[in-house]
């Protein structure tokens, strides 16, 4: 396998001329070329040709060894909608799962075909993870972190945590989010229960119990309180993902300085704590109370919403401004209410506090805080039938053209007839013209596989066992992924037999 | 009067998703798996082959935490229970009372025959004035309910009646002169279940006959006569604590025709009572089950039907001292004593200890033992202790030796050595003491739990 390498810095730029040709390139630098069907070798170490777009390569499965041992337990989930916890043993597509438990003889052997979803534990994770400056999005749904390493007329290169280098063609990806080396965070996990405070839930209608930490996320079954000080800034962006099962009924206290639950209806009776704001979301309403002591509760809205009623999970961004006492809510990008407090900011704190008030069962994962610039990002402006690319810098401008190439940092970007370098710091986003959504449903023996702390990928899986996880697709070609990288495999979805 | 047929011939059915559904095994973290038994004993663990496995295996005992068993035929009896037998380990039979001295009591069962044991495991001994009257257990399939007309988001899998949305449906249940249902219910939304007990409009709400009807939300309890000519009129409504934050309970609606009496218990605690003061104006013999909220999702399980004698269990809270017997006398006194003997449906009582007399069994509502005899239980905490589930309601607990397709056969340190048919057992439990405290660990897999069948 011919392994092709450039040398970005000596990148011939023509200004002159609407793309780059990948023949204008010179092979001296230290990458695989890019824009060429011929086997490239990825990170990992597996061959990886540039694909036909048309149909799913074969891939090669080696024989398989047992999967690394979880540090916590997986969990199969099967058709007829049993669930077992245990060790994947080995997974072969198609052929047979072989499923194990401590206190069992012989290891489960189900036909791979009969399971609906595998969960995976927690799992040592020692190999290097690369950077993750950028966010993609793909048209087929799929959409995940890496490190740009370049881009050719043809196809875009990344480095990913899950599966090294990636050639992704250029009519797969719909857009791509740079995130800056200056954009630091506060805050970003959980990565587990240090540092956060455990609290007590005594009311006497609620049965307490605690949030648990298992890979990346909290869980809570029973009402719960954790909390921690965070250090909030004065204008801040707290971001989440939640997932729920029955009713949700979720409070975050922003700006408090206390790490015990209040019960609002005895707030007084509490030990002293400084004002916050309870941010209180629920299946039916969101909700934020100004919560002093002495001081009457006072609600600064409620606002009636079906959106957590019509989905099981959610993305909740909360923006909050002291200089204009705001607080505003985006639900999946959405904007769901601005709240202002018109007394004040009266947040003392900069802790946050996160309370299940106990009815379903909750999850919290990749909780992101940070500074907040104060500004509301445009949506998605670029129409998906235009045939130019959008650019948004970072301040705000945003440039109509065409992307014609990039280097590890720099955007090659054309307007009007002129090719302008922009370097990678400046970028807030990179919106592809063109480029229609073509979601469609699993196929048999594809999965939707979820990666650890956000983002997913689609592929046809055909073997798990060691450390990885071998599989293929119409975008990436033969793929060879590792298997600490996933949270949760999704296969497709039998329509349930009628019932006799 | 024969205890009643229970348990419905449901052999080759098949749930939701078309697989086979006879039986269910939990285990300690939470996973659950439909499948077979193709063995079990003391020595040799479960051994359990999964409809999706190409293999059996083999199941240590101590991660066990429930097999469920769907019956496979009808089990009947010739012998109606009269009482309702408590013990000091949390052992609970219905069954016949055949002598009891200061040694040892002797009873007949339906399931298990004679079972003698050591007087100081009893608790409490209720006779049932009307007897135990089975009259429905399941739910054991959709096709025994009617369902009603258009849009019913009704539906029936692993021994659960769920709905989702709204929907209505009932059947028959032969009610006569009272009625006990009793039945779990799990919510994932706030739910409104009514319940019209003695209808025979099984498929809607029917106000052109008489009928009453519990509303059930977690919340309040509230309650309605119907009666033709005269309509619909609310007789009470009581305001429920202790459903706050939580999403599963055991109700139990009770109705009696003689008293005109009705009550509804949650978790074997009375929550509410009603009278109707005109009488009771009801005639029909079956019930009907209705979701009235477009957000609801519920489910029901464990259903039991029975005739209720209209002992008010309020009245008759466990009254146990360490120095006496209490008798609990159907003119309402409670004498103290010591029971000394129950021969020939009479109790020979020693009363404070200083006179005899004797009283007919019929005179006698409960009888509570003296906490002072009562044996220090061992702790359920080795894998061979079980607890069997009975059809038509009672448990025992005692140590598998094994089991086979019609025998299950165990040792007790109460009752020696034990064989039940298979068909009279509703489900085994395994590991009590560990059982509820793993599960509450076993966040992940809870998590993935759409519901739990």
């Amino acid at each position: 396998m011919s392994k092709q390498r450039i040398h970005i810095g000596t990148w011939t730029i023509a200004l002159s001329l609407c793309c780059i040709l990948p023949g204008r390139l010179q092979a001296q630098d230290t990458i695989e070329e890019l824009g060429t069907n011929t086997p490239a070798p990825i990170a990992s170490g597996t061959t990886q040709p540039a694909p036909e777009a048309s149909k799913t390569p074969l891939a090669t499965v080696p024989e398989l060894e047992p999967a690394t041992p979880p540090l916590s337990k997986d969990m199969l989930l099967l058709v007829n909608g049993d669930q077992l916890s245990g060790m994947l043993h080995t997974f072969e597509y198609p052929g047979k799962t072989l499923w194990n438990r401590t206190d069992i003889n012989t290891p489960f052997e189900f036909d791979s075909e009969s399971l609906d979803e595998i969960v995976l534990g927690d799992r040592p994770n020692e190999n290097s993870i690369p950077k993750e400056r950028l966010r993609l999005q793909l048209a087929n749904g799929d959409t995940y972190t890496g490190d740009l390493v370049g881009l050719t007329a043809d196809y875009l290169a990344i480095d990913t945590p899950f599966s090294g280098r990636l050639n992704i063609p250029r009519q797969h990806w719909q857009w791509a989010e740079f995130m800056h080396s200056d954009t630091k965070f506060i805050f970003e996990g959980p990565k587990g229960l240090d540092g956060w405070t455990m609290g007590k839930v005594t009311t006497k209608e609620l049965d307490g119990g605690d949030w648990a930490y298992r890979n990346g996320a909290f869980y809570a079954l029973k009402a719960a309180s954790i909390a921690r000080i965070i250090g909030m800034p004065d204008r801040m962006r707290m971001e989440f993902d939640m997932e729920w099962k029955g009713s949700l009924n979720l409070a975050v206290a922003l700006y408090t300085d206390y790490l015990q639950p209040v019960s609002l209806a005895d707030k007084d009776l509490e030990p002293n704590f400084g004002g916050f704001y309870s941010l209180q979301l629920t299946s039916y309403a969101v909700n934020v109370l100004m919560v002093k002591q002495k001081e009457p509760l006072q609600y600064l809205g409620m606002t009636q919403t079906p959106i957590f009623r019509q989905s099981e999970k959610a993305h909740i961004d909360v923006r909050t401004n002291k200089s204009d006492n705001s607080i505003s809510l985006l639900v999946n990008g959405k904007l769901i209410k601005r709240w202002v407090d018109q007394g004040g900011f009266a947040g003392v704190g900069k802790g946050i506090r996160l309370v299940h008030q106990g009815q379903g069962a909750l999850r919290v994962s990749n909780i992101k805080i940070r500074e907040w610039d104060g500004r509301f990002e445009a949506p998605p402006t670029n129409h998906p039938q235009s045939t130019q690319d959008l650019l948004t810098l970072r301040n705000g401008d945003k440039l109509v053209g065409k992307l014609v190439g990039a280097s590890a940092d720099t955007l090659q970007y054309q307007l009007g007839e002129t090719v302008t370098d922009i370097a990678l710091d400046e970028v807030e986003k990179i919106e592809m013209g063109g480029i229609q959504d073509a979601v469609r449903p699993l196929r048999k023996g594809e999965v939707n596989a979820t990666l650890v702390g956000g983002g997913h990928i689609q592929f046809l899986l055909k073997g798990i066992g060691g450390d990885s996880i071998h599989g293929s697709s119409e975008i990436y070609g033969p793929l060879k992924m590792r298997l600490p990288a996933f949270e949760k495999l999704d296969f497709e979805r039998l329509a349930p037999k009628e019932s006799k | 009067m024969l205890m009643a047929s229970i348990g419905i011939n449901t052999q080759g059915q098949e749930n939701q998703n078309g697989f086979s559904s006879d039986q269910i095994l939990e285990l300690t973290d939470g996973s659950d798996l439909h499948g077979e038994i193709q063995g079990l004993s003391n020595t040799e663990g479960l051994h359990w082959k999964h409809p999706l496995s190409s293999n059996a295996v083999r199941f240590q005992l101590d991660h066990l935490s429930r097999l469920r068993l769907t019956p496979r035929s009808s089990v009947s009896s010739q012998i109606q229970p009269e009482c309702r037998i408590e013990f000091n380990n949390g052992d609970l039979i219905y069954g016949n009372l055949d002598f009891l001295d200061q040694e040892r009591v002797a009873l007949t069962t339906w399931f298990g025959g004679r079972l003698e044991t050591d007087r100081a495991a009893l608790k409490r001994i209720a006779f049932l004035m009307s007897g135990y009257k089975v009259l429905y257990e399941g739910p054991n399939d959709i096709s025994e309910w009617e369902l009603g007309q258009g849009q019913n988001g009704w539906s029936y899998a692993d021994g659960q009646l769920r709905i989702v949305n709204r929907g209505v449906l009932g059947r028959n249940f032969d009610l006569s002169d009272s009625c006990n249902l009793s039945f779990d219910l799990e919510w994932d939304q706030p739910y409104q279940l009514s319940v019209t007990l003695f209808t025979d409009t099984f498929n809607r709400f029917d106000y052109r006959q008489g009928s009453y009807i519990f509303f059930l939300s977690p919340q309040f309890v509230s309650f309605q006569r119907v009666q033709p000519g005269t309509g619909v009129l609310t007789l009470g409504q009581t305001r429920i604590e202790n459903l706050s934050g939580r999403n599963q309970a055991r109700f139990s609606i009770r109705a009696h025709r003689e008293t005109a009496k009705f009550a509804v218990y949650i978790d074997d605690t009375l929550a509410a009572t009603f009278r109707d003061n005109r009488g009771f104006v009801a005639e029909g013999k079956g019930i009907s089950l209705a979701s009235q909220l477009s957000a609801s999702s519920f489910s029901l399980s464990n259903m039991l039907v029975t005739e209720w004698d209209g002992t008010d269990e309020s009245d008759l809270n466990l009254d146990q001292t360490t120095e006496s017997d209490v008798l609990y006398l159907i003119n309402h006194d409670k004498p103290k004593g010591d029971v000394v003997e129950i021969q020939d449906r009479k109790v020979h009582f020693r009363l404070r200890k200083e006179r005899d007399i004797r009283i007919p069994m019929e005179r006698i509502k409960q009888i509570h033992f003296n906490s002072d005899t009562a044996k220090e239980e061992n702790e359920p905490d080795n894998p061979r202790e079980i607890r069997a589930h009975f059809a038509g309601g009672g448990s025992l607990s005692f140590n598998l030796v094994s089991w086979n397709d019609n025998l299950l056969i165990g040792e007790s340190q109460h009752f020696g050595d034990l064989q039940f048919k298979s068909a009279a057992i509703r489900q085994i439990e395994f590991n009590l003491k560990l059982q509820s405290q793993q599960y509450e660990q076993a966040a992940d897999t809870y998590w993935n739990m759409d519901h739990r069948p």
